[in-house]
């Protein structure tokens, strides 16, 4: 526990082994691979860029900052087909079922004026969650914007906004529900409040989220 | 241990060269390890603080939904959870148990102390510093607890502000308190001072009614709470300045004056109790000494503590390049949040002057805030920014300031301007 490490640059003995606990500077080779890169000399462009828009990135980052790429998830890009199709990272062993819920849309009294009708023959289907992130919402093919769990098809649900919500593992391998900004918003387990805007919750196996005009998601833990 | 802890940091870490100043934002999440439904086992003392100041009583439909509300809140308080409830006035006594010291709940004291709220009554004025000072007096007994107070009152306090002050500090590390307000007669500012000292949140009730969901809320959140006294520690390398550390989600809250040094380097920032799972967001502001083009240093360390463990940390780094195309990159989270900092500054002031009189300078702030709040989507904010002015132009911040504004709508827009949404990161 003791060890130090004496930096090349004030002379200190450094009690911490990645950067000297007095200047800053980062000693020796990092055992991490991901350091690196940023620690090599500047002259060689030594930037992580972005796959999608080649926008500098470090390690650290969980987004793009050009174009808002995730990634963990690899949504997002128009190149990349959506990530439905092509799941990225390892599956979680929880899958999002989704179908529409009578009751939910019955309690939403849509206007009949508004056109919205029950999809009656709107059969269930199963998302595998994988990565860190799944965004709940409805695809954009003008912005390049796949959504993991994808209402706009096969039956659009018009309520839903283009990026409602979202999934997120969380670090012990459960997964969290944010609404972060939909317009319409996101209920829990029959609540009859909409979730708080911003606000991670943490989701159980069986757990139930309504949203849009008839969508029910349903929460399953493989046994 | 209960929660899991994980931090990000968010920044752009390239500086042109001799520049100094590094901006980063650290995203820190809780996680339960056993599971969100299952309360934490982690000891826990909650105090229920009622105002029975006379003008409770005028109209009594506010101490009637206070009896009801706090009858209905001791009912709920879960087996084993230490509590008492306080009656303020003048003076302040606690009513269940009597005279303290707190008791652990079950099916028995719950019951009794449901009994006594039902028979709260309204005389005398409003002292809050004797209330504050009680609650010290009971929390002490339960220094390792969690220990969280929430403070309903309906006016403004009747007392001098040296000793409204006095009595925070000396509250200030002993437990964390929420505060209400209920109706119009009372000050946002005074509530401020108390929640942000004692590191919890100020609210309006703007009707009686909505008491019991106000204090039944709480509760949840103070079972949801599994971790003590959890600190942020921020380590920066000599030579450099920490401008400032913020909270900045869910609300904003600087801490930058409530540093405590751990030695030359590092520096110790209260954030209270975590619940199971809950995210918070710091926006850290250090000068470094200024480096040339390829130096990497490490700008700041930041640590969560609990105890003497690290339970987590992320590492605000600064790299100098001559790459203008790196170094004028402004991170996403950074600009957010600043604008976020900059939005509740602007409701503020604008409020303020509203108040003085000088329309023209609250037009301007407010049309600026309402400009922010359309550019970051945050629309709570901005729901309660169009009942205090009239948007002709989001984009512009073009605003009229209403003439006739209902108290509460104002007093509403005050209270919840520190409200942050996330960032935005895809779309």
């Amino acid at each position: 526990m003791a060890t130090t490490t004496k930096c090349p640059n004030c002379g200190a003995d450094s009690t911490t082994s990645d950067y000297c606990d007095t200047c800053g500077t980062p000693l020796a080779a990092p055992a991490s691979a991901a350091a690196a890169p940023a620690a090599a000399p500047v002259d060689a462009p030594p930037v992580m860029v972005c796959p999608n828009c080649g926008a500098a990135r470090t390690p650290d980052d969980a987004f793009c900052e050009g174009c808002g790429l995730d990634f963990a998830t690899g949504q997002m890009p128009a190149a990349a087909p959506p990530p439905a199709a092509a799941p990225s990272g390892v599956p979680s062993g929880w899958t999002a079922v989704i179908e529409a819920d009578r009751a939910f849309f019955d309690s939403n009294e849509v206007e009949g004026a508004s056109g919205i009708t029950f999809p009656d023959t709107l059969a269930p289907r199963e998302v595998p969650l994988s990565g860190d992130e799944v965004v709940i919402g409805r695809r954009s093919e003008a912005k390049g914007f796949f959504p993991g769990i994808d209402l706009s098809a096969p039956v659009a649900d018009p309520g839903v906004s283009h990026r409602h919500a979202a999934l997120r593992r969380q670090p012990d391998g459960t997964w969290a529900l944010i609404d972060e900004m939909s317009t319409n918003g996101t209920w829990l387990n029959g609540s009859t409040k909409p979730v708080e805007h911003g606000v991670l919750t943490a989701l159980r196996d069986g757990d139930k989220i309504n949203l849009g005009s008839f969508t029910l998601i349903t929460i399953v833990k493989a046994p | 241990m209960t929660s899991a802890f994980s931090a990000s940091v968010f920044q752009n870490e390239f500086l042109p060269e001799g520049a100094t100043e590094v901006n980063a934002v650290v995203t820190v999440m809780a996680s339960g390890g056993d599971g969100a439904a299952a309360p934490s086992t982690a000891e826990k003392a909650v105090l229920l603080i009622v105002d029975t100041s006379g003008s409770m009583e005028a109209p009594s439909s506010k101490i009637r939904a206070a009896r009801k509300a706090a009858a209905a809140a001791c009912g709920m308080i879960p087996d084993g959870t230490w509590f008492a409830l306080v009656a303020g006035a003048d003076g302040a006594r606690c009513v269940y148990p009597y005279d303290g010291p707190m008791v652990q709940a079950d099916a028995r004291t719950r019951n009794e102390a449901s009994q006594v709220a039902n028979q709260l009554t309204g005389a005398g004025g409003t002292a809050i510093s004797t209330w504050l000072d009680l609650a010290r007096e009971l929390f002490a007994p339960h220094a390792g607890a969690i220990r969280l107070a929430y403070l309903l009152t309906d006016g403004e306090n009747r007392e001098p502000a040296t000793d409204f002050q006095a009595a925070i500090d000396r509250a200030t590390g002993e437990f964390q308190c929420d505060a209400r307000g209920v109706g119009a007669d009372w000050h946002v500012q005074e509530l401020r001072q108390i929640t942000s000292a004692l590191l919890g949140e100020v609210d309006i009730i703007k009707s009686p009614d909505e008491m019991e969901d106000d204090f039944r809320a709480f509760l949840e959140r103070a079972i949801g709470k599994s971790v003590a006294d959890v600190r942020l520690r921020l380590w920066a390398p000599k030579g450099s300045t920490v401008r400032f550390v913020k909270q900045v989600a869910p609300t904003i809250e600087d801490l930058t004056a409530k540093a405590r040094p751990v030695d030359a380097l590092t520096q110790e920032y209260p954030t209270g109790a975590w619940g199971g799972d809950e995210s918070r967001d710091y926006h850290v502001f250090v000068d470094v000494p200024p480096g040339n083009v390829g130096d990497e240093k490490l700008a700041a360390r930041v640590s969560l503590m609990v105890g003497t463990d690290v339970v987590s940390q992320g590492l605000v780094r600064a790299v100098w390049t001559d790459d203008d195309a790196l170094s004028t990159r402004i991170n996403a989270q950074v600009a957010h949040y600043t604008g976020q900092a900059e939005l509740a500054q602007a409701i503020q002031e604008g409020l303020q002057a509203r108040k003085d009189g000088d329309i023209d300078t609250a037009t301007i702030k407010l049309g600026r805030a309402v400009q922010l709040a359309a550019e970051s989507g945050n629309e709570g904010t901005m729901r309660v920014l169009k009942k205090v002015v009239e948007v002709e132009d989001e984009a512009t911040g073009t605003v009229k300031v209403k003439r006739n504004v209902e108290k509460l709508d104002e007093m509403e827009l005050d209270t919840r301007s520190t409200r942050t949404v996330q960032v935005k990161r895809a779309q």
